[in-house]
């Protein structure tokens, strides 16, 4: 186990507010920030950029929204790791992201532990 | 017509989001209906429309000074004019949303638009009556707007 | 559900078993079979050796025989074939000793190999080479003679021939040299074979103790089998139990197991209750789809396929995958023959592992029907509640004038309900003070509605009032509490406002639009008031009206009903009702409703008793209404009946903890009458809709506060009650309920 392998995490959310809250909260250390992205179109820009190996994703967002983007960014790189972090709170809309590709569901509100928890738990196999 | 377990949800909604966000938990006034005419809302109105099983617009509505703790609460210090209309659509999107854990997925909730509200009313998209939720947060009140039909 | 049982072990026991076997058979029986192999080299070397230990003494016997011989002239042939044949032997004897035998076959018996095999034995031939060598120098000569010694002449008789005086000589030189070299091959000779003996001993036991091993080994081999054979029949029998077990709870358990393979089939293994469920013969063998196909939507089979999936997918978490099963109430159909049952399953997910694999999904399936139709039943009870078809019978009976006024007056109070709800509120007793207010008005609709027998808005100003109730009973309130008298409130607004509607609808199919109307709508009130009054202007009256003013209409109807449902009879004698002014009237109306109410409930006695004490059957009740001029208006309601019971307002209060005993006794009538305007205070036990919670002479009290009014009461314990009401005149009067309306 390479325990120590840093890691790139993007962070795809429309508002501004969430985007900068999770930079800051985010704790784990093997996790540098690479970018941000307001919707699924600006995170498939970003992620080609980038090579990003962990993304933060917002479901709800303009232009194209987190689960057509997961199924993207899951095309393009299989072994990424999707945190879906979203206010959708059905199981249908959970299961559909997880089927698409995603590996971890952290729902709105949340705070800076769940943030970290969620996280560390995504990271726990790599 | 909204049964009481729906309105209890967006209630929950608004609860548990200042409860998580603002580590503050936010008094919850009586609800009360909108008979005649238009809601008075206060600087900035999120709006969240809503479609599938239901139609109409869940909105959450809050004076500028409230914003402003709000964003300090969550640590952000960046307080300008973007950042609480970026608030306050997040918030009414985080109620709306968390809401599908009853509703499910029909309820099918639109990205938020913020509007300036200063001083204004609000025209609700739909001809139910609307329920008021008075939110009431340290020295500052807000009004979460549900309106379903 | 794990797996708990641990198959490798098991698995691991016959091959181990096995193992065991060849590895006994490769380090015992092969050494075993190799060390036999030298040990009968050795002792055939041996036998070889100890043959020829004899043979130099032999051949020296022999050489003197040939001096000896040769001497006398005797015959040398036999001796010399002594010397000859030792030569051959001890030649023999070497040449297989220092042989290079080891490609000799292994099932053959090799004596070189012997020497071969060991430095110590090769050493000791060598030496036993030497010194044959040297030996057979001298010997040569000998065994080489070929021919007569003998030459016989006339002359000299039989004498010794050349070749017989050289072989003389050799022989002479022979002897000595046997002498010399004779014990010299003897000790190599001895000592070959007593290293062979050696050699053989040691053999023989390491053979000893390589069998003593296999016996050793044998015996371990054996219990160990024995011990296999007998944990494997255990196992066998546990598994035997454990299959038991599991079927026995299969065929038991109320919730349906079932476990799905990686391509989506259902194992043989499922409850016997799995069957019943689905209502199928049989289940193993086909897939989870198929199962769910015919029974449940597409759209839900898709997000159950999709779930299905996802639990299949080794990446998921588990507290992931548990958290999003979509499946927890799903309804199904099923066609039974005789139409489409309806019921609903909870599906709960297992992922079953085996060394770390997903091998299986454990499914267990429960009926949550019962749950679920209380749920909905509760649901449609209440949609029914506000079905048009009683509300439409209720309409029907109602005189349109009477019920266009009932509705403006609703609207109102709804809309002051609405009002107090809206007031800010953020302490206790702000929120207490709301939910008196509220009652009020509620209380106000529900008594009028009663009165004019809306079955239907009644009984949801019933629920409301009973909402209200327990929220009045927590010990702390906060805004949420007020929810459910928000979705009354709504429900109220609706149901009310689909009666004007129907009331329209009504007024239009019988008279079509533009019906007149003879009084002028107030500010505010809905249009389906309006609509109403086109009802009330051509629909002629349902019931027999004995007064011509809309107050002693309702209060008549009033009377009517609740003597009706309380096998109780009263007539209503109005004076002055037509005369309330407009600013008055709905206050008088309120006040009039709950004390005429309070009257016939607590007042008014069953008719027999009546007649028993000498009253007239039917009871009288009295409202009437008169202007004193600056001094205001006097309301006197009176009725005829049992009068108020001083001994119980005295046993109520002390029951409720208001006042104790002592204080109680102590108390004069007229401060014991002005508890019946506390709020919450009842001298009834049983809380029914048209008396009994303690409000009706409060909702008086504070209707008369608000007037800035005064309330008195008086009563004839067996004889009457009579409240009297004073009100200021208009102009004096703050009317704040017509501001919040």
């Amino acid at each position: 186990m390479n325990a120590v392998r840093p890691l790139k995490l993007m962070i795809v959310d429309d508002s501004n507010i969430i985007r900068r809250r999770i930079e800051r909260s985010q704790q784990i250390e093997r996790l540098s920030v690479v970018g941000s992205a307001a919707n699924g179109r600006e995170a498939i820009d970003l992620f080609d950029r980038t090579d990003p190996d962990v993304v933060t994703m917002d479901l709800t967002m303009p232009e194209m929204d987190g689960i057509e983007c997961v199924e993207h960014l899951v095309a393009k790189k299989p072994q990424v790791l999707i945190l879906v972090v979203s206010a959708l709170a059905d199981k249908a809309t959970a299961v559909e992201a997880i089927r698409k590709g995603a590996n971890g569901f952290l729902c709105k509100p949340f705070t800076d532990r769940q943030l970290n928890d969620a996280l560390a738990e995504l990271l726990q196999d790599v | 017509m909204l049964t009481e377990a729906e309105i209890k949800t967006f209630i929950d909604g608004a609860i548990h989001y200042f409860a998580v966000s603002a580590r503050q938990p936010v008094a919850v006034g009586s609800p009360y209906l909108i008979t005649d005419g238009t809601p008075t809302v206060h600087e900035y109105t999120g709006v969240i429309a809503i479609s599938g099983r239901r139609n109409g617009a869940v909105c959450f509505t809050a004076p500028r000074s409230m914003l402003m703790v709000l964003l300090m609460r969550m640590n952000e210090t960046d307080t300008s004019e973007t950042n609480m209309k970026d608030l306050i659509g997040e918030v009414a999107n985080t109620i709306s949303g968390n809401a599908r854990r009853d509703f499910g997925k029909e309820f099918v909730i639109s990205v938020p638009t913020v509007m300036e509200t200063e001083g204004g009313k609000f025209r609700p998209p739909v001809t139910a009556r609307p329920f008021i939720i008075p939110l009431n947060w340290r020295s500052h009140s807000a009004k979460l707007i549900v309106c379903l039909e | 559900m794990k797996s708990s049982f641990n198959w490798s072990r098991a698995q691991r026991s016959p091959t181990l078993f096995g193992a065991a076997l060849l590895v006994f058979a490769l380090s015992v029986l092969w050494p075993g079979f190799r060390l036999a192999g030298r040990l009968d080299d050795t002792t055939a070397a041996l036998r070889l050796v100890s043959e020829q230990r004899r043979q130099a003494e032999v051949v020296a016997g022999a050489l003197v025989s040939v001096r000896d011989r040769l001497e006398s002239f005797g015959y040398v042939d036999e001796p010399l074939g002594e010397v000859r044949n030792g030569v051959a032997e001890l030649d023999g004897l070497l040449r297989t000793l220092s042989a290079d035998t080891s490609n000799a076959g292994t099932f053959s018996t090799s004596p070189g190999r012997a020497i071969q095999g060991a430095e110590a034995l090769r050493a000791d031939v060598g030496v036993l080479e030497q010194s044959w060598a040297d030996y057979r120098k001298a010997l040569v000569p000998i065994s080489a003679f070929q021919g007569v010694p003998y030459a016989d002449s006339e002359a000299a008789g039989v004498q010794l021939n050349e070749a017989g005086r050289v072989l003389a000589q050799e022989a002479r030189k022979a002897i000595v040299a046997a002498r010399k070299q004779g014990p010299l091959l003897a000790a190599a000779l001895g000592k070959v074979s007593t290293a062979l003996e050696a050699e053989s001993t040691r053999l023989s036991s390491y053979l000893r103790l390589l069998m003593l091993a296999a016996l050793v080994g044998a015996v371990t081999l054996g219990v160990g089998l024995v011990y296999f054979l007998i944990a494997r029949r255990r196992q066998a029998a546990l598994l035997a139990d454990a299959q038991r077990q599991t079927n026995d709870i299969l065929q038991t358990v109320k919730e349906g197991l079932l476990l799905l393979d990686g391509k989506g089939r259902i194992g043989a293994t499922h409850s016997g209750s799995m069957l019943r469920l689905f209502k199928r013969e049989s289940i193993a063998g086909i897939s989870f789809e198929d199962l769910l196909k015919p029974i449940v939507p597409a759209k839900t089979l898709q997000t159950a396929m999709r779930f299905v999936e996802v639990l299949w997918s080794e990446r998921t978490k588990e507290n992931l995958v548990k958290s999003i099963n979509p499946l927890q109430e799903v309804e199904v159909s099923f066609d039974t023959g005789a139409g489409q049952e309806t019921r609903w399953l909870e599906f709960d997910f297992h992922r079953v592992k085996s060394q770390g694999k997903l091998v299986n999904l454990l499914v267990s399936v429960n009926d949550v029907t019962p749950r679920v139709r209380l749920a909905r039943e509760l649901a449609e009870s209440r949609e029914k509640a506000q079905s048009q078809v009683d509300t439409l019978l209720g309409v029907l009976h109602v005189n349109p004038q009477q019920l266009r006024s009932f509705l403006s007056d609703s609207d109102a109070a709804m809309k002051m309900v609405n009002a107090m709800l809206r007031e800010p509120a953020r302490e206790e007793s702000a929120f207490r003070r709301k939910l008196d207010s509220i009652f009020r008005q509620i209380h106000s609709i529900k008594g009028e509605a009663a009165a004019l027998g809306l079955g239907t808005v009644e009984s949801r100003a019933h629920e409301f009032e009973d909402a209200l109730k327990e929220a009045r009973e927590r010990p702390s309130l906060s805004g949420g509490d007020f929810l459910p008298l928000v979705v009354k409130l709504d429900d109220l607004f609706t149901h009310l406002g689909s009666i004007g509607d129907l009331v329209s609808r009504l007024a239009q199919l019988n008279y079509g639009p533009g019906g007149g109307s003879e009084e002028t709508e107030e500010a505010g009130a809905p249009a389906a008031a309006a609509r109403a009054t086109i009802a009330a202007a051509a629909a002629p009256p349902p019931t027999p009206i004995r007064a011509d003013d809309p107050i002693s209409q309702t209060l008549s109807q009033l009377i009517e009903h609740v003597a009706r449902d309380r096998g109780k009879r009263a007539r209503l004698v109005a004076e002055g009702l037509g005369e309330v002014p407009a600013a008055y009237r709905r206050a008088v109306k309120d006040i009039a409703v709950q004390a005429v109410r309070n009257a016939l409930v607590h007042g008014i006695e069953a008719p027999d008793f009546r007649e028993r004490s000498g009253k007239q059957a039917i009871g009288s009740i009295k409202v009437g209404f008169r202007s004193e001029g600056p001094n205001g208006f006097r309301l006197v309601i009176e009725d005829d009946g049992a009068g108020i019971s001083l001994r119980k307002i005295r046993e109520a209060a002390v029951n409720r903890g208001i006042l104790t005993s002592e204080d109680a006794a102590r108390l004069e009538s007229k401060q014991l009458l002005s508890l019946l305007f506390r709020s919450g205070f009842s001298t009834q036990e049983v809380t029914d809709e048209d008396a009994g919670r303690g409000v009706g002479m409060n909702v008086i009290a504070e209707l008369v506060k608000e007037l800035n009014g005064r309330v008195g009461v008086s009563t004839g314990e067996g004889r009457y009650t009579r409240f009297t009401i004073v009100l200021p005149s208009v102009a004096a009067s703050a009317l704040a309920t017509e501001d919040v309306a």
